[in-house]
């Protein structure tokens, strides 16, 4: 798998510093901040895997609950006369299903909310043999995974403004797993924490200044 | 220029399912917090089961065919301890028969 470091004075420089050096758009990489202070980011940039099998394709590392999860989605589309490819995410945990294809924005829906649709039913259809916790994440275009790096971006910008200021920052309303990714994005920062506040769907996450521990 | 905030307000309420539908998809987003673990908030069924039962008190729902049976069906499914993925999916089908119909 390809990657680069990338270093520049706010993420989207050191991202693109990186991007550049690996000839990539930023659609198809994966991006994790290895370091951030108020003058510098440094983060590593790996080029997301593209050789997914497509459809009918044997899998890399053939897995029978992802192999099997894959042809009910694609059965599933094919019932509501949508053509796309579904293919198996390769080193994925959880298992994730790619769905790719054309003019796909209705699989995804307002605010992402048919694609989650289209995960629950996949978990149901699959449930039984799953183990317990174990969950089918669906993927139309990416969209999931793009915005799971939207909204770290956006944490790790809240999180430097919080540093600056002092001031905690409410962000827009967000999904679960958008708010679970900024939560474990800023988990490890000593400087930072990250809290929930309100009720669904307009649930937010409050950024603010970790209070050093009473003695 | 702009419309008063009450009549604002009163035709905002008066679109056929347009409450219904936002209670449903309160309902939605606390089982789906519970499915996806978002891990900032302790959910429990009870509190499902309160958000649904929100969604029933609503008289939308009786507008349009199916979508208290599906929000009665979500209801029995969080008693039964079904899990979140199913209660969502039940949910969804509220949703969709709700704008299928309105």
């Amino acid at each position: 798998m390809r990657s680069a470091e990338g270093r520049g004075r706010t993420l989207d420089e050191a991202v693109d510093a990186a991007l550049i050096e690996l000839q990539e758009s930023r659609r198809n990489v994966d991006v994790k901040i290895l370091s951030e202070t108020s003058e510098e980011t440094l983060v590593e940039v790996t080029v997301i895997d593209q050789s997914a099998p497509a459809i009918g394709a044997a899998p890399a590392a053939p897995n029978g609950k992802a192999e099997m999860a894959r042809t009910l989605v694609e059965g599933l589309l094919k019932h509501m006369g949508v053509r796309a490819q579904v293919s198996v995410r390769t080193g994925a945990d959880p298992i994730t299903l790619d769905i790719s294809g054309r003019d796909l924005g209705g699989l995804i829906g307002w605010r992402g909310e048919t694609l989650r649709a289209l995960q629950s039913v996949t978990n149901v259809m699959v449930g039984k043999h799953l183990a317990e916790g174990e969950r089918i994440i669906v993927d139309v275009e990416r969209y999931r995974q793009r915005r799971e790096h939207t909204v770290r971006e956006i944490a790790m910008r809240a999180a430097r403004q919080v540093k600056m200021t002092g001031d905690a920052i409410t962000l827009d309303a967000m999904q679960p797993f958008e708010r679970r990714a900024i939560h474990l994005a800023l988990e490890g920062d000593p400087d930072v924490t990250s809290s929930s506040i309100g009720e669904e769907p307009e649930r937010r996450v409050v950024v603010g200044p970790r209070k050093p521990p009473e003695e | 220029m702009s419309a008063p905030a009450s009549r604002l307000k009163n035709n905002g309420g008066t679109v056929p399912g347009r409450a219904a539908a936002e209670r449903i998809r309160k309902a939605i987003a606390l089982v789906n917090s519970v499915a996806d673990e978002a891990g900032d908030e302790e959910i429990t069924p009870t509190e499902i089961a309160e958000a649904i039962r929100d969604c029933l008190e609503l008289s939308d729902v009786d507008a349009v065919p199916n979508v208290r049976r599906y929000l009665g069906e979500a209801l029995d499914a969080v008693s039964d301890g079904m899990p979140a993925d199913f209660v969502a999916m039940t949910l969804y089908a509220a949703l969709g028969a709700l704008r299928e119909g309105s």
